[in-house]
């Protein structure tokens, strides 16, 4: 079967423009990865797209990248103590059957609808989703900021969860959580749903790591990246069997993205806890409003509005450079707030008063 | 300083061996990329050559980046995974054992 699908793709002729392109945003994404678990890699498969690769080529060379990345940042930030392998693998597994779940809503609404009823299925799942979710994360990580405490307490959602004494109950280790496996399980069936709707399944899980389980946002974000490893590598097996994965590509991607996930799991130890979501919250809504922007394109593919070719075309335009202004941004915040927890601790080394940082 | 100063010139070494390693396994793929390509998109069990391949590219090039952040003085904040040792209290059996050990 593999052969049928190996003769139907095309791998283009890389540029240098291509190439350093493809570089940078690695390198920008892998930072974002880094530091918040996710969401580094959403930019990668339009972007690679514009440069004329084929859909499916893009997905699967991007996925292959992913866990690579993952596993490097696992590790740096397994050595400063954040990650919960245990809760990792468990909701990573859970997240595999949401993936397998995903693709066949894909499936269905494909064969239902067609082509741009899947796009705009993508785009409100990704409107939907950004907005609930990163909302809450920023309104949670003002009060966090407001109320002065570096210390992050579980949610009353998380202490009831925890409370509940549901064979299995399984004890977390590394970040001293007792919870059933009922509860965990659900937060990786979202991450795996959202990471084969979205491509971005970090942005359920981190949040339902923090909220349900009750992670702290550090701990969070770095088991993510664990959670992310066998997603990961599981959808790269399947990609890699239909012979989809432009190894070219994969390898240019890490090359700049191996420097970002480490310095993204450097950043890491210079931030208060709540940085950590409002990086996350920062660039949920900022991508919601570049989806948004997507969505008159398919509506108008429908039927269901009538808009000029140019407008759509400007709109199109618009929402693959607000995607790109989000990891910008988001890469901006985490480097800035770095810089200035490192330049504290040196001062503060040093014997000279510092100022708090964030 | 003294401890800083030789964990960056270690840093500054070990950059410039897996900066070699790295240059060498990114030339060889590129220099020739059609047969790499060609037999990393095989499909069905050649599944493992793209697999393996990044695996390898993780490790190498992963060590280089490390090295040249830490070359470049980039490291992890000296109180990083200080915190989290110091908040987790002690499992009852280990409590059990540390007062046996003090009334000895």
């Amino acid at each position: 079967m593999h052969d049928a699908v190996v003769e139907g793709i095309r791998f283009i002729d890389l540029s240098l423009v291509g190439i350093l392109f493809i570089f940078f945003v690695g390198f920008v994404g892998g930072l974002v990865s880094g530091f918040i678990g996710s969401g580094g890699a959403f930019v990668l498969t339009p972007g690679m797209m514009s440069l004329g690769v084929p859909g499916t080529v893009a997905v699967a060379s991007n996925m292959c990248h992913k866990f690579p990345k993952a596993l490097v940042g696992a590790i740096k930030r397994y050595r400063y103590g954040q990650v919960d392998i245990k809760m990792g693998l468990i909701v990573g597994v859970s997240a595999e059957i949401g993936v397998q779940i995903g693709i066949q809503i894909q499936r269905w609404i494909l064969a239902t609808w067609g082509q741009a009823g899947s796009n705009l299925y993508v785009s409100v799942a990704f409107v939907v989703v950004l907005v609930t979710v990163g909302g809450f994360m920023l309104l949670d990580a003002i009060k966090t900021k407001r109320s002065g405490s570096d210390v992050e307490k579980p949610t009353r959602i998380a202490e009831k969860l925890q409370s509940i004494n549901l064979w299995p109950m399984i004890h977390f280790k590394q970040c001293d959580i007792r919870i059933s496996l009922w509860f965990t399980a659900p937060v990786g069936l979202a991450a795996g749903l959202l990471a084969a709707t979205i491509a971005v399944g970090g942005f359920a899980g981190v949040p339902g790591l923090i909220y349900l389980v009750g992670m702290t946002s550090l701990m969070a974000s770095a088991t993510e990246l664990v959670v992310a490893f066998v997603m990961g590598m599981g959808g790269t097996l399947i990609w890699a069997w239909f012979g989809m994965v432009d190894i070219r590509l994969t390898l240019l991607i890490l090359a700049g993205s191996l420097f970002g996930v480490q310095l993204g799991a450097i950043g890491t130890t210079y931030v208060k806890d709540y940085m950590i979501k409002y990086v996350m919250a920062t660039i949920m809504l900022i991508v919601a409003v570049s989806r948004g922007l997507a969505m008159p394109k398919y509506l108008a593919q429908l039927d269901l509005l009538s808009a000029s070719e140019t407008s759509l075309h400007l709109m199109t335009q618009a929402s693959f450079a607000i995607m790109v202004i989000a990891l910008l941004v988001g890469a901006f915040i985490i480097l800035s707030a770095m810089f200035k927890g490192r330049k504290a601790e040196r001062r503060a080394e040093a014997g000279a008063p510092a100022p708090a940082h964030s | 300083m003294t401890t800083s100063t030789n964990r960056r010139s270690t840093a500054k070494r070990r950059s410039v061996i897996f900066g070699i390693a790295s240059v060498a396994l990114y030339a060889a793929v590129f220099t020739n990329s059609d047969t790499v390509l060609d037999v990393c998109s095989r499909g069905g069990f050649y599944n493992v050559l793209p697999i393996a391949t990044v695996l390898l590219f993780s490790y190498v090039h992963g060590s280089f980046a490390s090295n040249v952040w830490s070359a470049l003085g980039i490291e992890a904040s000296s109180r990083a995974g200080k915190a989290k040792r110091k908040e987790t209290p002690a499992r009852p059996e280990q409590r059990v054992r540390e007062q046996a050990v003090v009334a000895r």
